[in-house]
């Protein structure tokens, strides 16, 4: 299994733009757009921090999120959504995530977010 | 004469058949050229914004690309550009320090928005008046101004969205002159902007828009007090729970639940209640007002 720093599952626009900021600070990072891709790449990779959006197509975000505690026991998880309910923020974060941030973003503090981790 | 008109009927139906195939040919060949432009200008607009971004320049002295220009002067095109920008901007927070190039980049849209606004085709009208407030574009928002009671639905229906977005609270003026019904969605998305960005409830504006006479402006007006936990209306609430219009006065019914209604409030209530029990009777307004009513005497 290869080792990498980074995954991103996020829109793939947004993800290549982070993707080159992650890769100008010298860190390596790839990007996914589908849980099937996740599927994939977590099969072959090992990963420090997934940069995930909290709704992902093909499967249900608790599954989701539980799915990346198991199959990357190690990995740091931020989550990134544009929901804002205090309530979705607590179930969330009771599944076990380091960072849960709504959007929009400061890229300034989602960079720091990233290499708080990595 | 009958083998000679079936040969006629052949070479007929292998015509059309042969005009399909190029057609088909044509419009698959076009879609393979719109998804390699469509992909190009993704790679590029990414390619930008990494490399653009934290310059800090002046968007004065920021010079949008040729490559881009020549995005942007294709009405389709510009679609891709806008819904891109839109992309970007949802996700992160756009300041005009760290994102100017963005900025710039929409002073050159908005000379092509005008000319569709200006258009005659609703379509392109509505869709440039999109791009407008999605972009914070609001050059030509004299324009747009203009037509939030036009007659087609999907324009005016953006241009009221555009006007909350660019005036806020200043913008529910033109409630009591708008000509044309707002839709329950219209409403929702009213009050959605309204909430998303200007969060504070600002008095001054909305008493002149309770002034509107129409239901569904009225119903806005409702929608607009429970949204923004609105205190000092219950008066305006109790009046419309016994408004003729059936929409109006369920809107109010909902309310009811979300509002503490004090000593002058209840007394307002009761006789209202009483002045509408002799014209009407509704049942589940009985089962509401009834207990309350009672609870407080």
């Amino acid at each position: 299994m290869n080792s990498s720093t980074v995954l991103i599952v996020l829109e793939d626009i947004i993800a290549n733009v982070l993707k080159n900021f992650v890769e100008a600070s010298g860190k390596d990072c790839t990007i996914a757009t589908t849980f099937d891709e996740v599927e994939q790449l977590i099969a072959a990779n090992n990963y420090q921090l997934v940069v995930t959006e909290l709704s992902v197509d093909g499967i249900f975000t608790n599954e989701y999120i539980d799915f990346l505690h198991q199959k990357l026991p190690e990995a740091k998880l931020i989550v990134v959504t544009q929901m804002e309910h205090q309530n979705v923020k607590d179930d969330i974060e009771q599944l076990g995530i380091e960072e849960y941030i709504t959007l929009p973003v400061d890229i300034r503090t989602l960079k720091d977010k990233i290499f708080k981790y990595v | 004469m009958l083998e000679q008109q079936l040969i006629q009927l052949i070479f007929l139906l292998l015509l059309i058949l042969g005009g399909l195939w190029l057609s088909i040919g044509y419009s698959l060949l076009r879609r393979r050229y719109r998804v390699k432009r469509k992909k190009q200008l993704k790679e590029q607009v990414i390619q930008y914004v990494s490399i653009n971004y934290t310059k800090s320049l002046p968007i004065s002295k920021f010079v949008v690309p040729h490559w881009l220009q020549g995005y942007i002067k294709k009405s389709r095109d510009l679609r891709d550009v806008a819904n891109i920008i839109i992309n970007i901007k949802d996700f992160f927070i756009t300041d005009r320090d760290t994102w100017s190039f963005l900025f710039a980049t929409d002073v050159t849209v908005a000379k092509e928005l005008k000319a569709d606004i200006k258009s005659n085709n609703w379509y392109k009208k509505s869709r440039a008046i999109w791009i407008s407030y999605e972009l914070d574009i609001d050059q030509n928002l004299d324009l747009i101004a203009k037509l939030n009671s036009h007659k087609h639905i999907l324009v005016r229906r953006e241009a009221q969205i555009a006007l909350v977005r660019f005036l806020g609270w200043k913008s529910l003026r033109i409630l009591p002159y708008v000509k044309f019904p707002i839709s329950l969605w219209q409403q929702i998305r009213i009050v959605e902007k309204l909430h998303q960005y200007y969060p504070k409830f600002d008095d001054t504006f909305f008493k002149k828009a309770i002034q509107a006479e129409s239901p569904s402006s009225r119903e806005l007006c409702l929608r607009i007090i429970r949204r923004f936990h609105v205190q000092n209306y219950n008066w305006y609430a109790i009046q419309e729970l016994f408004s003729e219009h059936k929409y109006v006065a369920n809107m109010a019914l909902e309310l009811l639940d979300e509002l503490s209604f004090d000593e002058d409030d209840l007394k307002l209530l009761g006789q209202h209640y009483q002045a509408y029990k002799l014209r009407a009777n509704n049942v589940v307004l009985d089962q509401k007002l009834t207990p309350l009513l009672q609870a407080n005497n």
